[in-house]
């Protein structure tokens, strides 16, 4: 990601694309979600409880990603989160949608 | 972690999030947290400050709340106003407990289904008879005023219980007893019978009259529809005013409304009468049966029966007879004990004062029958009829609530273990009470739903079943189910599902009765025991049930093999009245002629016949009397004069002689020496084993008249006359003669079509000779032999259905029970299995429970049935109530319902694998 544009503003862009891509070929629950994304951003993003957790209820309330309480053995139960099929398609266009902005960032700043 | 829970509720308190998804959100954020600090500890952190750094980490500045105020607060209803408690929250609460409820149950149909088919079958068939049985016995329209204050009074004869030979009171006499009576405040004649109506909105059609004294509607409390009621001066013998009060149904029909049939004029039996007033649709008459139509004042009679004026004459003195029914009306203050002794002294007392007008009243009583029932005649068979039904109801509700206490006892049981851990895992005692008494209601108010549908259903089952003992078509008449019984089942199931459910529940949770209780504890032997003798008793009382079915259903098999004497497949019965319809003796014969004619040109018909009689309902005496050497011997019989095909029609057999040929029946008047024909009893009696062809008898022409001799020319096969378990009764056969074509004649058809066919045929035919003289609607002369059939079809099948639903109850009870003994002593089997034992062995320990539960519920079945036998002595017939055959039949289908019951968890135990039990131990 460019350092051009405010934090705040990639953040809140991004963040959805982060998470759905995330959770699109395995199912993680939301502490997992958010240290992948402080790693794969190289600590650029980095979400608080009071964020992370909003965003994810949002998420799913919209119907692109779908929690679930799974119980294992011996384990306290944990809610995971995956990719769902109306979520799919939102990734797909996202995906779309930022590869178009990336370009024609780079096309404007000459990389 | 309790901690992070405190502070994460702190920061949500002041949303309304639904308190299910809060307690999610709350752990999950709480784990987050806990992750948070393991990682820093796991990294060298204190945990101190990797504790600050979640706080931190969580927030201080109110963020959270208001970012998850946009998603999980989105209805605005769920915002209560500053200050005041959160209702929208319970309501929520419960639907939610309703819906985890269906989801619960959807887990576990086959208890699920137990629940509701035993509270359905519980409430069903309950409501059902006791509906039936309190219409029948007490509850006639509702149009009727304080109808406990009512009875109905008959005059006359009595020989026995329900014996009578009527003695009408006249007019006078009934004035007289008007006004010296203390303990009735009304009496009104009332007498229902039939007659034919011809309007102009509608083709003539026989109905059903009622006659009586103008202050019938007023004694009985009836408010009219339209118009007014008969006035006093309508009804003075020997001339009523020609008005008459017709039915809502009758006037919307012939005039299109009740106001619009106002003054407007109808022939009855082809007289001109005008309507004055109308009853209403929900008052039928003083019988629940009753559908009158049209009634009239008494003094109208003579009038619309074509009563010669000296006829009417004299009905209008003391000696005339025109009501023996009354309704009397109880005055305040007084018993139906107290009518009855007042009328006991007031009947004697006419006779006392007019020795020589009243002297029928020296032997006649009048005898009170509270309420308004059924025919009061025959409403002691109904009431044994409606009593034992009432015991089985009671019977069957106490099975019911028993089965579904049992049933939710078990799963309770079942449950203690899931229930104990959640609550030592911190779950809200008072939620999960909660839950369950959601479950418990669901079922409860399900399966009621289900049994009041099947209530109604079985209510017109049993009502078409005794319609031919009451005597009427199989019309659909209205019996309300009763409110209150209805409500006694459903409290009773109810409650026996509330507290069933939650009983144990509330035991389970109230302490920590351990992840490990097993069959060790208290609970876990008091409870089986109770389901066993649950069981056993039920057992016992369906296999009692069960063998009162068999002798039922055994009883109904002898009579259906009895031998009539004539075949009934077919034959078709309508009565004909000529003589009210004011013909004279000619032109009722030349009526009767023709009409046999068409009829007999149709096609559809293989015979027809007129008669004064027919099997099951001869009504004619007569004493014959037969030269026996120096003395007269004399014999009663029944008398029947028929036309000549009568036989044929009946399909009756010739044993001797001939039948008469069509001349000798139309000559008309009976000539001395003509032929009469014998049944082959009454040929016996009166001539021994020889041939009665060619002998004579002697007897008179006409009622009171001179005898004559007549010739014997043929001897009939024995037909059953009253009864399928009587003797055949001695039956004397005549050729018709002038008068009989007048008085009340029968036509029979014989024809392989419907009743519906016939009806069509013969309705045409008659109005075609008389546009105001429909032939009444056709009976199959089956109807008349069942007549007393019907009770103990009832019977039979309420008890069967009932028999099957208790074993049906008894056996899900027992597999529950065997199903929860397995079980709890898998790991007995498992031991059992891996030293050695086979699996036979293990499937007959489990059998050996079920066989000991069955055999205590079979003696004590058995026992009760045998105790319980006597009361249904009376309707059997070719079986005796302790017919061994029945008893060893009724214990074969216990045994096989106990083994269909055992089966599955005999199965189910003898695959405990034993390395896992001993693995677990």
């Amino acid at each position: 990601m460019d350092n051009w544009l405010p934090a705040r503003e990639l953040k809140k862009g991004s963040a959805e694309l982060l998470i759905l891509s995330l959770v699109e070929d395995r199912a993680r629950h939301g502490y997992d979600i958010g240290k992948l994304i402080e790693l794969r951003s190289e600590g650029t993003l980095k979400f608080k409880v009071a964020s992370l957790y909003p965003l994810l209820y949002r998420l799913e309330k919209r119907g692109w990603i779908a929690g679930k309480w799974l119980e294992e053995a011996g384990q306290r139960r944990r809610r995971m989160y995956r990719l769902t099929v109306e979520g799919r398609k939102v990734l797909a266009a996202q995906r779309t949608g930022w590869q178009i902005f990336s370009a024609a960032i780079n096309r404007i700043a000459g990389t | 972690m309790s901690e992070w829970q405190q502070e994460i509720r702190q920061r949500l308190a002041r949303l309304s999030i639904r308190p299910e998804r809060e307690a999610e959100i709350v752990d999950e954020l709480a784990q987050h947290l806990d992750e948070f600090v393991r990682e820093r500890v796991a990294g060298g952190t204190s945990e101190d400050v990797a504790r600050r750094e979640a706080l931190a980490d969580l927030d201080v500045t109110g963020a959270l709340a208001r970012r998850l105020a946009s998603t999980e607060v989105s209805q605005p209803l769920n915002l209560p106003p500053p200050g005041a408690p959160a209702r929208g929250r319970w309501v929520s609460q419960v639907w939610q407990d309703v819906r985890l409820a269906l989801r619960g149950l959807r887990r576990r149909p086959g208890f699920a289904g137990a629940v509701l088919a035993t509270i359905a079958l519980t409430i069903g068939p309950t409501t059902a008879i006791v509906s039936v049985g309190n219409w029948l016995l007490w509850t006639p329209s509702p149009a009727v005023t304080e109808p406990h204050r009512l009875a109905v009074i008959w005059t006359g004869r009595w020989s026995g219980e329900t014996g009578l030979s009527p003695s009408g009171i006249s007019y006078p006499n009934l004035d007289d007893l008007r006004q010296a009576s203390r303990t009735l405040v009304g009496l009104a004649g009332w007498q229902e019978t039939d007659v034919n109506v011809a309007a102009p909105g509608m083709t003539a059609k026989p109905v059903q009259a009622g006659h009586v004294t103008s202050n019938f509607f007023d004694v009985l409390g009836i408010r009219l529809v339209a118009g007014r009621g008969f006035l006093r001066s309508e009804d003075i013998l020997p001339h009523g005013a020609r008005v008459v009060i017709v039915s809502e149904a009758l006037a919307e029909r012939a005039f299109g409304g009740a106001e619009l049939a106002l003054g407007q004029t109808v022939h009855i039996n082809g007289r001109t009468v005008t309507v004055v007033g109308v009853t209403p649709r929900d008052f039928g008459g003083a019988t629940p049966m009753s559908q009158v139509d049209v009634w009239y004042a008494g003094a109208l009679y003579p009038y619309l029966h074509h009563m010669t004026d000296e006829v009417a004459q004299r009905l209008a003195g003391r000696t005339g007879e025109l009501f023996y029914t009354f309704i009397g009306r109880v005055a305040p203050g007084h018993s139906w004990q107290s009518v009855q002794a007042e009328l006991d002294t007031l009947i004697p007392l006419l006779a006392e004062r007019h020795p020589e007008d009243n002297a029928a009243f020296k032997v006649a009583r009048a005898r009170v029958f509270p309420g308004l029932g059924p025919q009061e005649l025959i409403r002691p068979r109904i009431s044994t009829l409606v009593q034992g039904l009432l015991i089985v109801a009671g019977v069957l509700l106490l099975l019911g609530c028993a089965n579904v206490a049992n049933l939710l006892l078990s799963e309770g049981v079942r449950q203690r273990h899931e229930r104990a851990v959640r609550v030592a895992l911190g779950a809200d005692r008072g939620r999960l009470v909660r839950q369950l008494l959601t479950e418990s209601l669901v079922l409860s108010v399900t399966g009621a739903l289900l049994g009041v549908g099947l209530a109604l259903w079985l209510k017109q089952v049993i009502q078409l079943m005794m319609a031919p003992e009451l005597g009427v078509q199989p019309i659909p008449v209205h019996v309300p189910i009763d409110s209150l019984v209805l409500c006694v089942t459903l409290a009773a199931a109810l409650g026996c599902g509330i507290v069933a459910g939650v009983v144990p529940a509330w035991l389970g949770t109230s302490k920590l009765t351990g992840v490990n209780s097993g069959a060790g504890t208290r609970a876990g032997t008091q409870v089986p025991r109770l389901r066993t003798t649950f069981a056993a008793v039920q057992f016992a009382l369906s296999l009692a049930l069960v063998t009162g079915a068999v002798l039922m259903e055994a009883t109904l098999r002898n009579y259906a093999n009895v031998d009539l004497g004539f075949e009934p497949v077919g034959v078709s019965l309508q009565p004909l009245s000529l003589r009210s319809h004011g013909y004279t003796a000619e032109r009722a014969q030349v009526y009767s002629t023709e009409l046999l004619q068409r009829l007999g040109a149709d096609p559809a018909f293989d015979a027809v016949s007129l008669s004064t009689g027919f099997p099951f309902g001869y009504s004619r005496t007569k004493s014959l009397t037969t030269p026996g050497g120096t003395e007269k011997r004399i014999t009663h019989v029944d008398a029947v004069s028929t036309t000549d095909r009568f036989p044929e029609v009946l399909g009756m057999h010739l044993l001797r002689g001939r039948y008469f040929g069509r001349d000798e029946v139309l000559t008309g008047g009976r000539v001395a020496g003509g032929p009469v024909v014998l049944s082959e009893s009454l040929a016996q009696k009166l001539f021994g084993g020889a041939d009665a062809v060619g002998r004579r008898v002697t007897m008179p022409a006409t009622r009171g008249g001179p005898e004559a001799d007549y010739t014997v020319i043929g001897v009939l096969r024995d037909t059953l006359t009253s009864g399928l378990d009587a003797q055949p009764d001695l039956i004397l056969y005549e050729p018709m003669a002038l008068e009989d074509f007048r008085s009340w004649t029968v036509v029979l058809t014989k024809s392989r079509g419907s009743n519906e066919s016939v009806n069509l045929i013969s309705e045409r035919a008659s109005l075609e000779l008389d546009a105001t003289l429909p032939l009444p609607p056709a009976q199959s002369i089956q109807t008349w032999i069942d007549r007393g059939l019907a009770t103990v079809r009832v019977f039979a099948w309420v008890l069967s259905l009932l028999g099957v639903v208790g074993f049906v109850l008894a056996a899900v009870g027992l597999y529950g029970l065997l199903s929860q003994a397995v079980g709890e002593r898998q790991r007995e089997f498992g031991v059992r299995l891996a030293i050695g034992a086979s699996h036979r062995h293990i499937a007959g320990l489990v059998l050996r429970q079920a066989a000991w539960t069955s055999v205590i519920g079979a003696v004590a079945g058995l026992g009760l049935a045998y105790w319980g036998s006597g009361l249904v002595k009376s309707y059997l017939f070719g079986v005796t109530e302790f017919d061994p055959r029945v008893y060893a039949a009724s214990a074969a289908i216990l045994v096989v319902v106990v083994f269909a019951a055992a089966i599955r968890p005999a199965w189910m135990a003898t695959r405990v694998s034993p390395i896992e039990t001993l693995r677990a131990e």
